[in-house]
Parts: C-alpha cells; sequence; structure tokens
C-alpha cells in the first residue's frame, strides 16, 4: 500500500463552500495565460501551500480548484 | 476483490492523475476506508491502462486532462484490457459534454475536484454496490 502519512478530517458538508464557477474558473485560466514561467511557478506554489495536508482540515474547495488551475498552467510550460 | 486475513473485503484501487499534490490529497480521502487500498499511482492515460490491465484493481480513478491519452480514451482501452474494474472520473472539469463522453466510455461515476472530499467515498460505494452511474 502507497503510504499517506496524515490523514485530514473530513469537510462539514454543511458550511457552504466558497467555490468557483466555470466562468471564474475561464477567467483563471485566461488571466494565467498570460503570466511569465516564473509567475505561473510562484501561482502553483502559493496554491499548492493552500492545500497542505493538515491534521486540522481537508483544503477547501476553492484551494483545490486553483490548485489544479495553477498546474494546467504549469504544464503547459512543462511539455 | 481481495480476502484480508480478517475477512474482510479489500478493494483495490488505482489513482491517475498527472497532478502530485492532488493525489496526495486523494490518499488521505480513501484513507478513510481501512480496506480500501491504493495498489497504484500513474500519471498518464497510457499508464493507466498499462497498470490497470496489470493490476485489475476493483476501482480506477481518472482524471480527464492527462498527457499522453485523455482520462476519456483511456477510460475506453480500459474497459477493454479490464472490463470488470469499475471506472470513476475524478476531475475539475464540470463541462456537460465532459461528463457525457465520460459516461460514454464506460464510467461508473463522476466526481468534481472541488467535492471529491463530500462526493468521491459515496460514489466508490455505490459503484461498487450496483454500478450505478453517479
Amino acid at each position: 500500500m502507497i503510504e499517506c502519512p496524515v490523514m485530514a478530517r473530513r469537510p462539514d458538508i454543511n458550511r457552504q463552500e466558497d467555490i468557483l464557477s466555470p466562468e471564474d474558473l475561464k477567467a483563471l485560466g485566461d488571466s494565467g495565460a498570460h503570466l511569465c514561467p516564473s509567475s505561473v511557478r510562484n501561482f502553483y506554489e502559493r496554491a499548492k501551500l493552500c492545500c497542505r495536508i493538515s491534521d486540522r482540515d481537508f483544503p477547501s474547495a476553492r484551494a483545490i480548484q486553483e490548485l489544479v488551475q495553477a498546474w494546467k498552467l504549469l504544464r503547459k510550460w512543462r511539455f | 476483490m481481495a480476502e484480508n486475513p480478517n475477512d474482510e473485503k479489500t478493494l483495490s484501487i488505482l489513482v491517475a492523475d498527472d497532478l502530485p499534490e492532488w493525489r496526495r490529497l486523494l490518499q488521505s480521502i480513501l484513507q478513510a476506508r481501512l480496506n480500501w487500498q491504493v495498489v497504484g499511482e500513474v500519471c498518464d492515460g497510457m499508464e493507466a491502462v498499462q497498470r490497470t490491465a496489470e493490476l485489475r484493481p476493483d476501482i480506477v480513478l481518472l482524471d480527464i486532462g492527462m498527457p499522453l491519452l485523455n482520462g476519456i480514451e483511456a477510460a475506453q482501452r480500459i474497459r477493454q484490457v479490464s472490463p470488470s474494474s469499475r471506472i470513476i472520473f475524478v476531475t475539475q472539469n464540470d463541462g456537460r459534454e465532459s461528463r457525457t463522453a465520460a459516461l460514454a466510455a464506460g464510467a461508473e461515476g463522476y466526481v468534481l475536484k472541488a467535492s471529491a472530499a463530500r462526493d468521491l467515498l459515496p460514489a466508490i460505494e455505490t459503484a461498487m454496490r450496483d454500478g450505478h452511474k453517479v
């Protein structure tokens, strides 16, 4: 089995999630497309920090969306 | 599903996503079920097909936007090489076309990454129980 050292607490499903709409995500991707590689890398690193697994909370929906969007931008530069 | 010494069924899961941090987050979600075991992680669609053929996992968690072979095409091939594996897409893509394509490719489930912490475990359980599309 592949080990994961920490299991984060499940989110409160009754909590109102701050979530980006498909339009917000597209706007984020479009604005990120104009960034230089180092800025994209910074965006990705910040998003990664926000998605760190802690013993207190699972990352928010919005943090996950931003991480994925940042990865898509970074991937364009890497491949 | 394999038997373990405690006579509980072990559910084997293959994770296919090219974003390493997301694979870690998935592991964290899946650890909520003690008898679920991630048997492999891959980061492109081609490898997803190959590893599924080798491992025959009960569940394959697939991203859509992956290098070499996208998740939709990978799912179609996985259907051929391991018909008993249940496929669940875990993706950021919320478009109707993607959902339709994913289900047409043979997926049993479609979960958004943003809501995976809430929706993934029930989606896997439903897919294993009766193969319903969720």
